[in-house]
């Protein structure tokens, strides 16, 4: 009885020893492979395109990413009411999505301060032409042609359905100050502006992103409706959101 | 990009109907896809790009961030000669964006291209 004692403590000693040196080395091994699966996913992907084509061909897929019977699950954007300048909104901006009602007049701002200053710019718009369906999140209801180099002027007085002006980027910080009533220290980067003159109501933008930007959108004429998803959210359902210089 | 038009809107899903005069603020990696009523429409989007923005963008999510901050470096340096920053719709080739155009945009496009999906954007 004593020698088994004996033995089984010896076994439970050399298990102990076994365990002291495989342990660092699993450890080893497991860093190991997350490093290289951050250098492959975090950097090689980030800097070499041929890579990441390999990997968006891998991992996309157009599967359901929830049973067809669950309900969708659809909320409104909080409302925020008697805010009226660009100073007034600090307290709000953060993690979620705000709209700011009754802003300001923009309508008037456009026509008469911020056209007047760049009915002359040139920029680049695109030639549409429209599907036979109105489009979804993941599809425009329009198609892209050829682009066209128009003056601000030109495209209001056209009023062209087949020419769309999306990501805009020729109104200057002293027309954004005008257009959100901002002081002169506040500080804007470049605008993403929209003009169109659709002939029947379309999805025009398909779901995309604005990586490290946050984004105040004015609407001075018509109407438009916003769908929006947090990438955390998109993640966890498998919908594997991606980073791109272009926000896709 | 995976999912579909349909099954997106059954996870957390937001929407903003935006009328003359509306201010709509959001932050940084929040996705959205936008509908546009008949007519004359015009909307200024307006970015704030400084480090108050980067922070929160990297507070939503460390790793996009990163990543977007690598990719807009490569094409910045090697290939966007306009000047412009962010999307816009151009005549040059920048790589990450047209990887992105042709296995994720256009496979989405041509995937989804009879899907009815406005109805769901409730345009007033």
């Amino acid at each position: 009885m004593a020698m088994k004692e004996e033995i089984q403590a010896g076994d439970v000693q050399k298990l102990s020893l076994d365990a002291v040196e495989t342990v660092p080395k699993v450890v080893k091994k497991a860093a190991l492979v997350f490093f290289v699966y951050i250098l492959f996913c975090d950097v090689i992907m980030c800097v070499w395109p041929g890579i990441f084509r390999l990997y968006l061909r891998y991992y996309l897929s157009f599967e359901p990413v929830m049973p067809s019977d669950v309900p969708n699950d659809i909320t409104p954007v909080t409302d925020v009411y008697g805010v009226h300048d660009y100073a007034g909104t600090s307290e709000y901006l953060g993690s979620e999505v705000i709209i700011f009602r009754n802003f300001t007049d923009c309508k008037s701002t456009f026509d008469n301060v911020v056209f007047p200053r760049s009915k002359d710019q040139v920029d680049t718009y695109t030639h549409i032409g429209y599907l036979d369906k109105p489009g979804n999140a993941y599809r425009p209801g329009v198609t892209k042609g050829d682009f066209v180099d128009r003056t601000l002027a030109e495209v209001i007085k056209r009023k062209d359905p087949n020419e769309f002006a999306s990501f805009l980027q020729f109104f200057s910080d002293i027309d954004f100050k005008d257009l959100l009533k901002a002081k002169a220290d506040d500080q804007f980067a470049f605008d993403h502006s929209f003009i169109s003159f659709f002939k029947k109501p379309i999805v025009s933008t398909g779901i995309h992103a604005a990586p490290a930007a946050q984004t105040l959108s004015l609407q001075c004429y018509g109407t438009k409706s916003w769908l929006f998803w947090k990438s955390s959210d998109l993640s966890r359902h498998k919908i594997h959101p991606v980073a791109s210089p272009q926000g896709q | 990009m995976s999912g579909n038009p349909e099954s997106i809107l059954k996870i957390p899903t937001k929407i903003a109907t935006m009328y003359p005069g509306n201010l709509l603020y959001f932050p940084p990696l929040y996705y959205h896809a936008v509908a546009t009523n008949s007519g004359k429409n015009v909307m200024f989007a307006i970015r704030t790009f400084d480090r108050e923005s980067f922070i929160r963008s990297i507070k939503i999510s460390p790793r996009l961030t990163f990543n977007w901050m690598l990719r807009y470096i490569y094409t910045q340096v090697f290939y966007n000669k306009s000047g412009k920053q962010g999307f816009h719709e151009n005549k040059e080739r920048f790589p990450f964006k047209a990887v992105i155009f042709e296995e994720v945009v256009k496979r989405q496009f041509d995937t989804f291209a009879n899907y009815d999906g406005l109805d769901a954007f409730a345009l007033p």
